[in-house]
């Protein structure tokens, strides 16, 4: 039960938690963490529901490839 | 991979305070996940339409003022609350703190009051 995953999922919220009660600045300081916490929780959304392996390992792809863009693209935005 | 054992008939069970709070907060959490990602892409078009800055200023001002922004506004603060509320109570219950039934049903209600208290406020 407890690994790296389950640490970071936790540790990572009271990051943004600052940030978004304290400065909205400091968030998006800390918009990585952001997409850490939605991609971990997607993951575990997944291999909670979907048991079929091939579809199941497609989709954890597809989350990842999505994260990366749309971290991408809010860059893109503030730049 | 994870091997969490999971409910054959979820449909079987009496709705409990317990898991319906922790099924809205999967369903909130999937919900903000598509929210950012629609704001995102939405605030990306409003600039790539507008050719200059005052179309943009009068959308931004139209769009303020608006019944449904506001409504889709108050929706989605208070959806984060409830995220941010019930996170802490995940958290407590897994360091193993406050595993009873009088704290959930303070828990309920707090959740409630502090939602109602956020409509109020931004209304």
């Amino acid at each position: 039960m407890f690994n790296t995953n389950w640490f970071l999922l936790r540790l990572v919220t009271f990051f943004i938690l600052g940030g978004v009660l304290l400065d909205l600045e400091m968030l998006i300081f800390l918009i990585g963490f952001l997409f850490l916490h939605v991609s971990l929780g997607l993951k575990t959304i997944l291999n909670d529901y979907i048991h079929i392996k091939k579809i199941k390992i497609i989709l954890l792809i597809l989350i990842r490839i999505s994260s990366i863009e749309i971290s991408r693209y809010i860059l893109e935005l503030l730049l | 991979m994870y091997n969490r054992p999971l409910s054959p008939h979820i449909t079987i069970y009496k709705p409990q305070a317990s898991s319906l709070f922790s099924i809205w907060h999967r369903i909130s959490g999937l919900f903000l996940t598509f929210l950012m990602v629609f704001f995102l892409i939405s605030s990306q078009l409003l600039l790539f339409i507008t050719n200059s800055k005052d179309i943009l200023n009068g959308l931004i001002m139209q769009l303020e003022v608006s019944f449904v922004f506001q409504f889709i506004y108050i929706f989605n603060i208070s959806i984060f609350f409830y995220h941010i509320i019930n996170g802490f109570k995940h958290i407590i219950w897994d360091l193993g703190f406050f595993i009873n039934q009088k704290f959930l049903f303070l828990f309920v209600l707090f959740t409630c009051f502090f939602i109602f208290l956020t409509i109020l406020l931004l209304l």
